[in-house]
């Protein structure tokens, strides 16, 4: 039965099929081989989209729509221009501000690569970036998105271990943070030795215009961590109120978003949705069976015979993220591999939280590895690259990140010290 | 050899989890071996409603849930939902292993689920953020229930505000203000860590929290004649040893969340009980009055 | 284009319309819920009872017609989404395949609806059966783009203008 199931996702993958249709048929054979019976496969897929947490993502998605639409992502670049252009290599560190900014409002790093990518890879090419640069500075800033508060994947892994979703918001926050600035780190490095241009020095003037056309698109991020601190909102519903917000200030503070434009916006939000919940809903039936037959199980006894050392199993998991993110989405990932991490990671007493966060920055680096780091993907084709070309261009920001995540499992209050001393 | 897969919801330190291991080993035992029953804790094969539902469609073998979701599928177990129904464990045993239980166990048989008894929840106590020395105590106070009418309206006319929430958003919300309370059996409170979002414990006991042992009718009939008479002379033995565990832990950990800060207080349920009768005339329509009668002079 | 194929899919353009008109109406009503049941808690104290079951109703009905709109639209990420084509027969191929699995699918799944059309949900009384009809709404309407397609290109072919790629598996 498992045979049936690793097997016949791996020949369907090869034939081209999507993958949260593989990992469907894959289980329809597996359970077919081994008798149970077929009505599993609607109960399950339904029942694992049946739940209020996941509101979150189309929620956060459309907001994200609306953002893009309204002038808001426009005006965010623009502000990060502004500040860091005039440093070598500057509209490269420009990108990874705006992915931090752009972070703090959505939660998805295809999201933000589209967003960003089509606002700044071709103005960098004109400027004389060599084109690869431009992509990988775009994918990889990107997974700081998932990052920073709010983020899909966060939300996800939260679903299937039952974390606490705003612990793990607040625990990406200073991660996030030094992940832009390793990534800035890595710029500089690559611009002083291929020698990338400056932009001349902004006056103060233009920087404080800058500041204030993005003054209310900065206040979006105030109001969702707002409504979750002061027990307006829960983090799902945190999610609604975005949408609203940023619905109301494209419309009356941008004077975009008629209502004809909801349409088109919400339809494409859905599409994505519709991406992120098939994989959720094929991967849980997937999981499920790996289960019955007591996989993770064997797994985590596996782990337990190689060490029981906590840091080294962390590596070890790394190790193990590294490989699958080359392989499969992050979010099927996670509803893949954390049932079966977690109990074991837990019972050695590896903080839950710390566990988020390693997990959702060690699949992320799999959104910029070929062959189907999806940000790789879609920077590579705004920039007209290949992407092999890309993903080598992206080595120093990987590394840059790697090392981050190492630093993390090593000093676990990197990532847990802000949502614990907020507790109580 | 057989394998019996057995799901349920609680975590793998819960007595439900402790009961089923014991099962799986006197089984075992009894058969030599050849019968295999495998404990899966903490939702692995399915949420509880899904559970039960795969007993009907036979993708679960056996599962433990609790009375919530079981109401969609037998409505004559909403009595045993009733605040205040039972006057104490002895009263609860006494009804659930008596006939008044084993008619609820028998009325499953409609449903293609095969009813075996009734493991031990817990007594659901009340957590605050301020003390509750009385029922006024609880005016207008936020207080997420399980989705679970009888539950909501008894709160309701208790003064509450009852917030039916997802249980993933309940200790965020708790932390954060958006709710300021919550009911559940004490094991449940101290496996979530509750102290680090509430500071006060009140043992209401508003209500006795069964967890009903079932099977699936169509795997039970295909099971070998050992393997059902080797679980059903278990669970006897084994229901007594839960509700034995889970009267241990209960104790135990009451004294936990006191080490951890918490306030544990008594309080006279009276006041608690008078309004929550309330409930029991507006929802006579969900339950055999006869029934109820029966619990109550028992 | 024979009259009969014409009229088919014109019929089935129609279908993806109210298929699309629903997904957006849907959003709507899931936001107005959620924000709903903030306003009710939070400015009212008066919790909501039903918008957290109506929300995620809602919801399952979306994931699977917005399941729908990725594969007509080839969102769904696949291996191949290096640069490169795919050959028409692979393509077909995988089509077969996903047409097979909705079908097996929503075959084998009717005892499931059978058995939750007596099934009660907590909140609303609902019928559980009409949470697991969003799983057939959205397979249903991906078997229909793969057979529309199909009837497509084969009316093509027959006609003899050039066969376009087909839909799949490509992003
Ligand atoms: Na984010
Ligand atoms: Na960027």
């Amino acid at each position: 039965m498992i045979t049936a199931l690793l097997l016949s996702f791996v020949l369907l993958l090869v034939l081209g099929m999507p993958v949260s249709f593989a990992l469907a048929i894959a289980s329809a054979l597996a359970l077919y081989a081994g008798g149970v019976p077929l009505s599993l496969i609607v109960q399950r897929m339904t029942a694992s989209i049946d739940s209020f947490v996941l509101l979150a993502v189309p929620f956060f998605l459309l907001a994200g729509q609306l953002m893009a639409r309204s002038g808001i992502s426009r005006d965010i670049v623009g502000l990060s221009q502004s500040l860091l252009g005039h440093f070598r290599g500057g509209v490269g560190h420009a990108n990874v501000a705006a992915s931090v900014l752009m972070g703090g409002m959505t939660g998805s790093a295809v999201a933000d690569t589209s967003s960003t990518g089509m606002a700044m890879i071709p103005p960098m090419i004109e400027r004389g970036y060599p084109a690869p640069f431009t992509a990988a500075i775009t994918a990889a800033s990107s997974m700081i998105s998932v990052v920073i508060p709010p983020s899909v994947p966060m939300i996800i892994f939260c679903v299937v271990t039952g974390v606490s979703v705003s612990e793990l918001f607040m625990a990406g926050l200073v991660p996030g943070i030094l992940m832009a600035l390793g990534m800035m780190a890595a710029t500089a490095l690559v611009a002083r030795r291929q020698g990338f241009p400056r932009e001349p020095r902004q006056n103060a003037r233009a920087i404080l215009r800058a500041l204030r056309s993005s003054l209310i698109a900065l206040t979006l991020p105030v109001v969702i961590i707002g409504s979750i601190r002061f027990g307006v909102a829960t983090p799902t519903e945190a999610s609604v109120v975005a949408v609203i917000y940023a619905a109301l200030v494209g419309r009356f503070w941008y004077g975009a978003l008629p209502f004809r434009a909801l349409r088109p916006l919400a339809l494409e939000a859905a599409a994505t949705t519709g991406v992120v919940m098939l994989m959720i809903a094929a991967a849980s039936l997937y999981g499920l069976i790996l289960t019955r037959a007591q996989v993770p199980q064997a797994a985590a006894a596996a782990i337990g015979t190689l060490t029981q050392d906590p840091t080294l199993v962390l590596l070890l998991v790394l190790v193990i993220y590294v490989v699958a993110g080359a392989i499969l989405d992050l979010g099927a990932n996670i509803i893949i591999l954390v049932p079966v991490l977690f109990p074991t990671v837990t019972t050695l007493g590896i903080d839950p939280v710390q566990f988020g966060v390693v997990t959702v920055m060690g699949l992320a680096l799999g959104l910029v590895t070929p062959p189907v780091g999806a940000c790789l993907f879609i920077a590579s084709t705004i920039a007209k690259v290949p992407l092999m070309v890309t993903a080598r261009a992206a080595m120093p920001f990987l590394i840059s990140t790697l090392a981050l995540i190492v630093a993390i499992i090593l000093v676990p209050e990197i990532a847990t010290w802000l949502p614990y001393s907020m507790r109580r | 050899q057989t394998v019996i897969r057995v799901g349920h919801g609680a975590q793998a330190g819960h007595p439900t989890h402790l009961g089923l291991l014991r099962l799986s080993e006197i089984v075992a035992e009894r058969t030599d071996g050849e019968v295999q029953i495998e404990v899966f804790a903490d939702r692995q094969l399915g949420e509880e409603r899904e559970m039960v539902e795969g007993l009907q469609l036979g993708t679960v073998d056996m599962t433990v849930v609790s009375t919530g979701p079981l109401n969609a599928f037998v409505p004559e177990i909403a009595v045993l939902d009733l605040p205040f129904l039972f006057r104490d464990s002895q009263h609860a045993y006494g009804v659930l292993d008596g006939e008044v239980g084993q008619e609820i166990l028998a009325k499953f048989e409609g449903a293609g689920i095969l009813g075996l008894g009734y493991f031990e929840n817990g007594w659901r106590h009340l957590t605050t953020k301020g003390a509750v020395d009385a029922r006024e105590d609880l005016q207008g106070v936020k207080l997420r229930t399980m989705q679970n009418p009888v539950h909501m309206a008894a709160f309701e006319a208790m003064g509450a505000s009852p917030v039916p929430m997802a249980w993933g958003e309940v200790f965020t919300s708790l932390g954060q203000g958006v709710i300021d309370a919550q009911e559940n059996p004490i094991t449940v409170i101290y496996t979530n860590s509750l102290w680090e979002v509430q500071s006060h414990v009140t043992l209401t006991g508003h209500v006795y929290g069964p967890h009903v042992i079932l099977a699936s009718q169509v795997v039970w009939d295909g099971l070998p004649e050992d393997a059902r008479t080797a679980i059903s002379e278990a669970m006897p033995e084994v229901i007594a040893f839960q509700r034995q565990e889970s009267q241990r832990l209960e104790a135990e950990q009451i004294d936990l969340l006191r080490d951890k800060g918490m306030t544990v207080s008594d309080v006279d349920p009276a006041p608690f009980r008078e309004a929550a009768q309330a409930v029991y005339s507006q929802f006579s329509d969900r339950f055999d009055p006869s029934m109820l009668e029966r619990i109550q002079a028992q | 284009m024979t009259a009969p194929v014409r009229a088919v899919l014109r019929l089935w353009s129609c279908v993806e319309a109210v298929a699309e008109a629903a997904i957006v109406l849907l959003t709507v009503a899931m936001v107005a819920a959620a924000a709903a049941q903030i306003v009710a808690r939070y400015a009212f104290a008066a919790p909501l009872a039903w918008s957290e079951e109506l929300s995620r109703y809602l919801f399952v009905w979306l994931a699977f017609l917005a399941a729908w709109l990725a594969w007509r639209r080839r969102e769904h990420i696949s291996l191949d989404m290096l640069p490169g084509r795919v050959r028409p027969a692979t393509v077909r191929l995988a089509e077969l395949l996903v047409l097979a699995f909705a079908v097996v699918a929503m075959t084998k799944g009717m005892r499931l609806m059978g058995l939750s059309a007596r099934q009660p949900s907590a909140a609303l009384g609902l019928p559980m059966v009409w949470v697991y009809a969003g799983f057939y709404a959205g397979m249903g309407m991906v078997a229909g783009d793969i057979l529309t397609g199909w009837l497509r290109a084969f009316d093509r072919r027959g006609s003899g203008t050039a066969p376009q790629s087909g839909p799949g598996a490509a992003t």
